[in-house]
């Protein structure tokens, strides 16, 4: 990864859209009944970076986003849920790109595994105290299918900006 | 590869969405049949006699005792498999014996003759639990 100015330009924009996308969502919020779960579409942008640009670079962008929103609205005990979740999103989407996956499977993995970490962290920060091994599993599933149907809306979302905006532009060369 | 290849949905992609939804499908089956057996263990098997409380035990222990009652009254009463039911008793009808075995809160077991009422309470779907 050698840094040109173009490219930081165009990847601190894309930072900004990031970390926009997630305000965005905090301040009109839309709930689908499950507690905890949104659509994240500041995943959208990330997924952009990782196919224009790639992991590394996304992987920048994901910790300095959640560092951004943490200093900016939320406070450290969130800031373990998020960075974990980002971190071991973004491993397994770059993981799984390598793949015979289009950006629909890689997009869907990262919504589930994002949406698992966070639960696990929790487990272990907070011990969610009283929460039954049952309402654990149910909770478990239902994250699962969120984080798949969400990581599908981003995926196409994300396709529709790559097609139209070509990635060689971008990525800076 | 065409970059424009990575952003069609695959087979892959469809194969992926199966095993989640799958893995879905058997956690919140798991986690169904889990709050079940949670659910099942607070039930408590409560006996009145003359609507005095005799006997409290949970439906999960294995018992087999005597309530006595007036006049020489006696039915015995046996817990075992998270169900209740009288296994014999020496009142004239024997319909107590005859009602078998119960298992869901807020069914009971009832004998006229010895003014005695075996209900199961607690656990979800109980309407005391409820009410209260």
């Amino acid at each position: 990864m050698h840094w040109q100015g173009k490219k930081m330009a165009r990847l601190s924009l894309l930072l900004a859209v990031a970390v926009l996308l997630g305000y965005v969502e905090a301040v009109i919020p839309v709930s689908v009944g499950v507690p905890g779960v949104k659509l994240g579409l500041a995943n959208c942008a990330l997924l952009f970076v990782l196919y224009a640009f790639g992991p590394a670079e996304a992987a920048l962008v994901s910790v300095l986003r959640t560092l951004i929103i943490a200093l900016l609205f939320t406070n450290l005990p969130m800031l373990i849920y998020s960075l974990s979740g980002a971190l071991m999103s973004i491993l397994l989407m770059s993981l799984i790109k390598r793949g015979p996956f289009s950006i629909y499977g890689v997009s869907a993995a990262g919504g589930m595994t994002h949406n698992l970490t966070q639960l696990l962290a929790a487990l272990i920060v907070a011990g969610l105290t009283g929460s039954t091994p049952s309402f654990l599993l149910t909770y478990a599933s239902l994250l699962i299918l969120c984080g798949m149907v969400a990581g599908f809306v981003n995926a196409f979302l994300a396709s529709v900006l790559l097609q139209r905006i070509s990635p060689e532009a971008l990525s800076g060369n | 590869m065409n970059p424009t290849e990575e952003l069609k949905f695959k087979r892959a992609d469809g194969m992926l969405a199966a095993a989640l939804l799958l893995a879905a499908a058997v956690l919140f089956t798991l986690g169904g049949f889990l709050q079940q057996s949670e659910a099942g263990s607070d039930k408590r098997v409560r006996v009145y006699r003359d609507g005095e409380e005799v006997l409290d035990a949970a439906i999960t222990e294995e018992l087999n005792t005597p309530v006595f009652s007036e006049d020489d009254g006696e039915n015995i009463i046996s817990i075992r498999d998270g169900k209740v039911c009288v296994e014999s008793a020496n009142c004239p009808g024997q319909d107590c014996v005859k009602m078998g075995w119960i298992s869901q809160p807020g069914e009971e077991i009832i004998c006229l003759p010895h003014k005695l009422v075996i209900r199961i309470e607690g656990g979800e779907g109980d309407v005391d639990a409820l009410a209260r």
